[in-house]
């Protein structure tokens, strides 16, 4: 429940900071064909791999003109996974994530450029409370009908961010500060 | 893909021998030994401190020693930041940023107040203020009262927020009414410690509940409470402790709500850890008070540390279940205390 609120309001918020703008497709995503994992380094030895599994958000595209696409995702920090109970727990804790205090991580683009893979996108990325300028490429962009009646697209993109620049800095001894990032996402056009 | 760890900034201006060490495994424990060093460090920072702004008058104004146990427990406190590693930031977005920026700069401009005004109903006008606060300004913005994760989502509605901060007020009003009162009636260092003991008990068992770095912040209060202890203890005129018993009490609460609702502290460790060093009081009524002041002082240590080490057994207990739950099998594979070792 609380989660369609979520994103009935970014979908709004997205179609309404946009009116008038005919051509522009309007796109929800697609949880279900969408992930964000990341890893980050155990003792300078292994990868830690982990994923968030409550993901939602909303993107504008305008084939004409890139200047006018955007992006909102949110992210429930409570969602992380990486596959061992105890560990999560203690990524939820105030240590890391402190989801009591931080429940969402979030991006809202400022800026979208046409490139040759697809858009360079820059943005507002909150996290822990901390909003920082990020920029990366989102890598696809082909359409598909399925199933039949349901328009979709997708894309990709990598980024490694500094935890520690939002001020997630515990523990760098041991956990790695470059947090390595995969965004993959479908999203289904929203009727006219 | 090679990974290139970067060195932590700031690590490399402390001495080796000093700079915080964690291990990671499925929890993650500053080094008892760092905790030890820090802890010892920043006591006789604050004894140094309070020592020096009383020493030089017979009977120094009250004024006088309640900055002297400010300025010690302050700086007391940095040397224990400084050396853990904890790094506060501003402004103050989490719990610790707010209790070390906004609540302990708070106490302390009620206990100065308190110290020029004598008339017991203000100071405890101020006090029970501050007791009220303390909660809400530890929880503000958290998903307990704000819609932080979208509208609807706040967990505690307006009438419950109210309900829980008026229960948590009361509570700290209680604790520390009772032992402000039971350390005027004695004039004795044990009070203090046994708050301080309380507040080392209360970080331990926290960071053992899953909030690993609220560690630092538990050993810097026991130590410059016991640092301001030892410094009424060898001066020759035995300043008013009132103040280090303040500092304790509300360092105490804050451990013991930030553990419950940002941790994962039981709620029954919680109430027993608070209230333990309640247990100070009973020397004064039972067949112990027929004891000198020495034994007195020895019992209440004693008392309020049995329920503190039962809690931190059962706390450790469910640590090592938990840790070993999801612990490989083999052999060859790292145990908690191989994590515990690692860098060492």
């Amino acid at each position: 429940m609380r989660q369609s609120v979520v994103r009935f309001a970014v979908a709004l918020l997205l179609a309404g900071s946009f009116p008038s703008l005919s051509r522009a497709q309007i796109y929800e995503l697609d949880a279900m064909h969408t992930s964000v994992n990341f890893r980050v380094s155990h003792l300078g030895l292994s990868w830690t791999f982990g994923r968030f599994n409550d993901v939602s958000g909303a993107f504008r595209i305008d084939p004409a003109d890139a200047g006018k696409c955007a992006f909102q995702v949110a992210i429930k920090t409570e969602s992380i996974d990486t596959g061992n109970t105890k560990r999560d727990d203690h990524l939820r804790s105030p240590d890391f994530f402190n989801v009591k205090q931080f429940p969402l991580l979030s991006f809202k683009s400022t800026a979208v450029e046409a490139v040759k893979e697809g858009y360079a996108v820059t943005g507002d990325l909150t996290m822990h409370g901390a909003t920082k300028a990020v920029k990366f490429v989102l890598v696809g962009g082909r359409k598909a009908e399925f199933p039949k009646g349901i328009r979709r697209t997708g894309y990709t993109t990598e980024l490694v961010l500094k935890r520690s620049e939002f001020e997630m800095d515990k523990m760098k001894e041991a956990i790695g500060d470059d947090v390595h990032i995969t965004i993959s996402f479908e999203g289904i056009e929203k009727a006219h | 893909m090679v990974n290139q760890q970067r060195k932590p900034r700031g690590a490399g201006k402390l001495p080796s021998s000093l700079r915080c060490r964690f291990a990671e495994g499925e929890n993650a424990i500053p080094d008892p030994v760092l905790l030890a060093q820090a802890f010892a460090a920043s006591a006789l920072t604050a004894a140094i401190v309070v020592w020096l702004l009383a020493w030089p008058w017979n009977a120094p104004h009250r004024w006088r020693s309640t900055l002297g146990y400010l300025l010690g427990m302050a700086s007391a406190m940095a040397v224990a930041c400084r050396l853990l590693m904890v790094r506060p930031h501003w402004p103050p977005r989490v719990d610790q940023d707010r209790f070390l920026f906004v609540l302990l700069p708070s106490l302390f401009c009620v206990e100065m107040t308190a110290a020029f005004h004598m008339r017991p109903l203000l100071i405890w006008s101020l006090r029970l203020l501050l007791a009220g606060g303390v909660a809400p300004i530890l929880l503000y913005g958290s998903v307990y009262v704000s819609d932080s994760a979208g509208p609807g989502t706040r967990r505690w509605t307006p009438y419950q927020a109210v309900l829980v901060f008026f229960m948590l007020g009361l509570a700290l009003s209680t604790v520390w009414r009772l032992l402000s009162k039971l350390q005027r009636q004695t004039q004795s260092q044990v009070v203090p410690l046994a708050v301080a003991l309380s507040c080392l008990g209360a970080a331990a068992t926290v960071a053992l509940s899953g909030y690993a770095s609220i560690a630092g912040v538990g050993v810097a209060l026991a130590a410059a409470v016991t640092g301001c202890a030892l410094a009424a203890r060898i001066s020759r005129n035995s300043p008013d402790l009132d103040t280090a018993v303040s500092l304790s009490v509300v360092g105490l609460f804050a451990l013991v709500v930030v553990g419950r609702y940002f941790g994962n502290l039981d709620l029954g460790h919680a109430v027993a850890l608070l209230f333990a060093p309640l247990l100070s009081w009973l020397p004064e009524w039972s067949p112990l008070n027929r004891f000198g002041s020495t034994g007195r002082g020895v019992s209440r240590l004693v008392l309020t540390t049995v329920p503190i080490a039962v809690v931190l057994a059962l706390a450790y207990q469910q640590f090592v279940r938990d840790s070993t739950r999801f612990a490989p099998t083999s052999s060859s594979e790292p145990s908690l205390q191989d994590y515990l070792d690692f860098g060492k």
